[in-house]
């Protein structure tokens, strides 16, 4: 007898531009203790499905058309507010993506804490303040009598995700969804979120609902697994079965998007005949921020972002730069390419020192030094057309004549995959994957000799991800440039760079040829990073 | 930058922000009844001169104070003058205090916020604690002073209130393009090479215009507020010119026997400040739809 | 926390020394006034207004003079009315202006408030655009044509409530505070409004609901606290406008408060009551505006703390 029984459920969203079909006709079981995983990308309709459960969709826009969700003969979708209140937070738990915004600022986590006790339960302050500072040790926060008193913003990201899981098992409820918990948090950390999970579903025997983008994560986690589609399932089955037996061709897709271990054999690196081929020679490279002065008279603190780092990038070689949030691997490639100041150390490029050029000459060298962002809907100006924001690298560095600026910029715009004749809309026209080929483009139009690549993929759904880094292959081999790429992903960077730095506050820890570093690491902090990566997926075949 | 011929005909054409904004703004009926009455003020206000029935100044003693009728369309005051023209004129110095004040607040505003936050660290520092200094100072209190000191030239008017005004602006215009600064387009911009005039010409300030506009339209009201409220008590607009604030203050003098000297006056006020409102807000709606009521 | 007051209050000296300067300086250069050098007067009343105001003096020594006077709460003497005292004058509007404040407040934040949390409960729908429509009027109709229209409607008209004075017949406090609080109220329900709206959609509260607890406690006790942030901002320019705003409504109202005394004093040209009652009300709004920031921050926990990350 499954705790969770859906059975055609449909949302719809009417929004100002026409109607959304969020969710179209699911249906699933969810037994006893075990854990389902739902994976989809963005617009599938996994988190809006599983809201629905609990009725947390906002109603206007959203509508529940149709269907049933069966939870102990009580059809969720279809019952009292009464019922719906007494069964959140209660039977069955909810845990959500952003643990940062997901608790409030203005309460303290005891308060958040008891209210779901005394809410749902008869007792009183001082035995539910007891058991709150109980699950608190449970899930791994000591001291928690005194943690009680304290506000989120005390706490850092896995600690507030462990608060929220520790609000949500305070009931002891029989189903648990975890809408992507560890989406925004560091892999090491996500590592310690699984182990907590495991060991409290054994513990508790609760039913998971786990949404996740990363196939990787349900492998190692997931009893059975669903995958969606715009709204629809496009596959169900036990974990072995997907990965072993796929059926879908999207299921094939996204497995096929998870990077392999390495890229193939023609965009490798090739060492040159003569050594010694660097394009960027950094040495003691140190960025410095003043850091938050704690008393009224103290000497001003500094932070240093990046920490006497020495790198080299080698001409038409991909240098991988991976390290955890705050580890200022963006600070320091934005510092390599002059768009941060440093405050100690050398950058040579092409032999030349570049860390104090005159205006002059620093506009020179941004010729060859081009950098792509993270945010796709960031880095676009909105009010520029495409054809405004190509053109503008080109008028300035004066990269062609101007009779043939026209066919300039409708040539970038195939060499990113698209098409020319869009070259008159708006950002806000283009996909996320779309925006980050226009920002791609932009950047070599004035054909540079590096790019630093500030992860450039983390935004994007994994098959798009998939499209833009072998973009990227095509274009490094194709145009011989050197690129840093910037990650947090570890696949990403295994599957992309030829050598591999590690960064962890603001030191490089290690840097070696990329397989060396993932196979036989030799610093303890990368060592501890490789260990957290979600085990390989069970079919893959070694590279 | 416009696409030469060959381009527009092989390319789709797109669709820009301002073109969404506008479509959306012509939903509103609200906003749109308030920028049709405005601008049916404004140009009753530029044609007074020409279609203002009578001379303001002219009195009619025999006639004295009489209810609105063919002759005189809104009454006539207790000089005989008559009202309709009068609430004219005076329309056209509570628009023009309106309008102009605002003006100057806005490029006063505009570049001080500008350059403190495109310059940011220090430079940032001391405009903004200049700005909060002088914040803190209880300017209508300031205006009254300098009214009295000074004399009610309306010139002095307008300076006094653009200076108050310009506080705000310069907030606001330097909180949007702090956190524009921020944003990776500007920053792919310096990476480019491009120079500091030419990123905050070509993209901070097209970013910045709505928010701009939108607060345009809500302080010309909040202006207008200021100098009827100075012209109420005295301090304001003097005799023989006359602006809504003053003709309100006659009217409330003799309101209980002709209560149309403050009605009307009255009412066309309160009619501009609420399609300037509207206006705004529907502004405000349009151009940033996430802190609409959706 | 200690330390932010500390430099607030400390920011807030300068900005009141620069007013009382301003404000000396102005007066002083005031043509027509008594210290307009150009102006005849007879060697006696010179000799008068020297010894008084020690006019041989440098301008910077009538300035410590002045402000050492004004510490000790000594303004000199009315300039209308030399047997009074300006501190006298202050003195006895004060309590007046100040009650008609308070209440204009309270009418402003139980009617603001309420109208906010009933529109935002609701957004878009006939709850919500009532009393947001209603808001508008308080905000397009100032005080000096909602006053004497009130007058009109309620004390001629109808004749249910009196017309001026303040304390003297039963219900006469009624319509000047209400004229007063009305634009407040606008105000205040448009931000209680927004800030309600903005911190209802936010994350934590559906996580509050995920978690079961009942609408009126998520209501009251989660969103109340951040919702109402800008009302508590906002409080020190009321303030501020409240006092200002009392000039017309206790002129439209003969209310024989600071704010009347003010606006007459502006009309007769009665320089050191000007004074007065300038710094007077500096000094009230600046502490206003510090204690509306210190309240702003002390709701605002990652502010007060200091934020460890």
């Amino acid at each position: 007898m499954p705790v969770l029984s859906v059975k055609n459920l449909t949302v719809n969203f009417y929004t100002r531009d026409g109607i959304v079909n969020a969710v179209k006709d699911v249906s699933y079981d969810v037994d006893a203790g075990e854990v389902l995983a739902i994976v989809g990308e963005s617009g599938s309709g996994k988190s809006v499905s599983s809201h629905a459960l609990l009725d947390l969709i906002a109603r206007p826009p959203g509508k529940i058309e149709s269907g049933h969700a069966y939870f102990n003969d009580i059809d969720l979708l279809n019952c009292s507010k009464q019922q719906m209140r007494s069964i959140r937070g209660n039977k069955i738990a909810m845990i959500f993506q952003d643990p940062m915004t997901s608790l409030n600022p203005y309460m303290t986590i005891g308060s958040q804490l008891i209210e779901v006790l005394t809410t749902h339960s008869v007792v009183d302050k001082k035995t539910a303040t007891l058991k709150a500072a109980h699950v608190l040790e449970e899930v791994g926060i000591s001291d928690g009598l005194k943690r009680l008193k304290q506000y989120p913003h005390e706490f850092s990201g896995g600690m507030r995700q462990r608060v929220m899981i520790a609000m949500a098992l305070l009931t002891e409820p029989e189903l648990l969804i975890a809408d992507e918990p560890t989406t925004a948090l560091d892999v090491t950390i996500q590592a310690q979120i699984f182990e907590l999970l495991h060991a409290l579903r054994k513990r508790y025997n609760i039913a998971i609902i786990f949404i996740t983008h990363d196939l990787a994560v349900v492998a190692q986690l997931a009893d059975r697994v669903l995958v969606m589609k715009d709204g629809a399932i496009v596959e169900q089955g036990t974990t072995a079965e997907i990965f072993a037996n796929t059926q879908h061709d999207y299921t094939k897709n996204l497995l096929a998007a998870i990077p392999n271990s390495q890229k193939p054999e023609q965009y490798r690196y090739q060492v040159p005949a003569h050594n010694n081929n660097s394009i960027l020679e950094i040495t003691n490279l140190t960025t410095r921020f003043p850091g938050l002065s704690s008393g009224l008279f103290q000497k001003k603190q500094y932070l240093n972002a990046v920490d006497n780092v020495d790198l080299s990038l080698k001409k038409g070689e991909i240098l991988g730069l991976v390290g955890e949030s705050g580890c200022g691997k963006s600070t320091l490639s934005k510092t390599i390419i002059q768009l941060t100041d440093s405050h100690e150390g050398s950058v040579k490029f092409e032999g030349e020192e570049i860390t104090s050029l005159d205006s002059k000459h620093l506009k020179r060298l941004r010729k060859d030094l081009q950098i792509i962002f993270q945010d796709p809907y960031a880095s676009l100006n909105p009010r520029m057309s495409v054809y405004d924001i190509l053109l503008e690298p080109l008028k300035l560095h004066q990269a062609a004549p101007k009779d043939q600026l026209d066919q300039r910029i409708k040539e970038l715009m195939r060499e990113v995959g698209l098409s020319p004749s869009d070259i008159r809309k708006y950002p806000h026209e283009f996909s996320g994957g779309q925006r980050q080929r226009i920002a791609i483009a932009r950047a070599l139009a004035v054909a540079p000799k590096v790019i630093v690549a500030d992860e450039p993929v983390s935004a994007l759904d994994v098959t798009i991800q998939a499209q833009i880094l072998d973009l990227f292959l095509q274009l490094v081999k194709r145009r011989g440039l050197s690129m840093i790429f910037v990650s947090h992903d570890l696949s990403v960077i295994r599957y992309l760079c030829d050598r591999t730095a590690v960064m962890s506050e603001g030191k490089i820890i290690e840097v070696d040829q990329t397989e060396t570093v993932f196979n036989h690491p030799k610093n303890v902090y990368t060592q501890k990073l490789i260990a957290a990566i979600p085990t390989e997926i069970p079919h893959q075949s070694p590279a | 930058m416009t696409a030469n011929q060959t381009l527009r005909a092989d390319t789709i054409q797109g669709r820009s922000l301002w073109q969404d904004a506008i479509t959306r703004l012509r939903k509103n009926h609200l906003a749109m009844a308030g920028l049709v009455i405005l601008i049916i003020m404004v140009v009753v206000a530029l044609l007074t001169p020409w279609i203002a029935p009578y001379s303001y100044e002219v009195q009619d003693l025999d006639l004295g104070a009489s209810p609105p009728s063919a002759a005189h369309w809104l009454g006539t005051d207790t000089f005989g003058r008559d009202l309709l023209t009068r609430v004219m004129y005076g329309g056209r110095v509570s628009l023009a205090v309106g309008f102009i004040a605002t003006t100057v607040a806005l490029v006063i505003g505009v570049f001080w916020g500008a350059i403190a936050g495109y310059a940011g660290g220090r430079t940032d520092a001391f405009m903004m604690r200049l700005v909060d200094i002088l914040y803190a100072l209880p300017f209508m209190i300031f205006i009254i002073l300098l009214m009295v000191v000074f004399g009610r030239s309306i010139l002095l008017l307008f300076l006094a209130i653009g200076c108050v005004e310009w506080l705000t602006m310069a907030r606001i215009v330097r909180g949007q393009v702090l956190s524009l600064r921020q944003q990776e387009f500007v920053e792919a911009a310096v990476a480019m090479g491009l120079s500091p005039l030419t990123i905050i010409i070509r993209h901070i300030i097209p970013n910045i215009l709505g928010p701009i506009i939108v607060y345009v339209t809500l302080t010309i009201p909040s202006v207008m507020l200021l100098e009827a409220f100075l012209s109420f008590l005295g301090l304001g607009i003097q005799p023989p010119q006359s602006s809504w604030g003053l003709l309100i203050s006659y009217g409330v003098e003799t309101m209980e026997e002709y209560p149309w000297l403050l009605l009307y006056p009255g009412l066309v006020l309160s009619v501009t400040l609420f399609s300037l409102n509207f206006l705004g807000d529907g502004l405000r709606d349009a151009l940033d739809p996430k802190t609409s009521k959706d | 926390m200690l330390k932010f007051i500390f430099f607030r209050m400390l920011q807030a000296i300068p900005v009141l020394l620069i007013v009382i300067a301003v404000t000396f300086i102005l007066i002083r250069q005031a043509p027509g006034g008594p210290f307009d050098s150009e102006k005849a007067v007879s060697p006696y009343v010179l000799e008068k207004l020297n010894e008084r105001y020690h006019l041989d003096d440098p301008l910077y020594q009538q300035f410590f003079d002045y402000l050492g006077n004004a510490v000790t709460g000594d303004f000199g003497p009315s300039f209308k009315y030399p047997t009074r005292s300006v501190s006298e004058m202050i003195f006895t509007g004060l309590p007046i202006t100040f009650e008609l404040a308070i209440n204009a407040m309270v009418v402003a934040l139980i009617i603001g408030i309420s109208a906010g949390l009933i529109a935002a409960l609701r957004p878009n729908t006939a709850q919500d655009y009532i009393p947001m429509s209603a808001a508008m009027i308080g905000i397009c109709m100032p005080s000096f044509l909602m006053g004497p229209l009130l007058v009109l409607v309620f004390g001629i008209w109808l004749e249910w409530l009196p017309v001026s004075g303040w304390g003297y017949s039963a219900g006469d406090k009624i319509l000047p505070s209400i004229t007063l609080g009305a634009t407040y109220a606008a105000y205040i329900a448009r931000l209680s409004r927004g800030g309600m709206l903005e911190i209802l959609s936010q994350d934590f509260i559906r996580t509050a609901r995920a978690k079961g607890i009942p609408e009126h406690i998520i209501l009251f006790k989660h969103a109340l606290r951040g919702g109402l942030l800008p009302v508590v901002s906002f409080l020190g320019p009321a303030i501020a406008g409240l006092l200002s705003g009392s000039f017309v409504v206790e002129t439209i109202f003969q209310i024989p408060g600071l704010g009347r005394f003010y606006v007459q004093a502006a009309f007769n040209r009665d320089y050191t009551m000007i004074m007065g009652t300038t710094i007077f009300f500096s000094v009230l709004i600046i502490l206003f505006n510090l204690l509306s920031d210190i309240i702003a921050v002390m709701l605002n926990p990652r502010l007060s703390y200091g934020d460890k990350n």
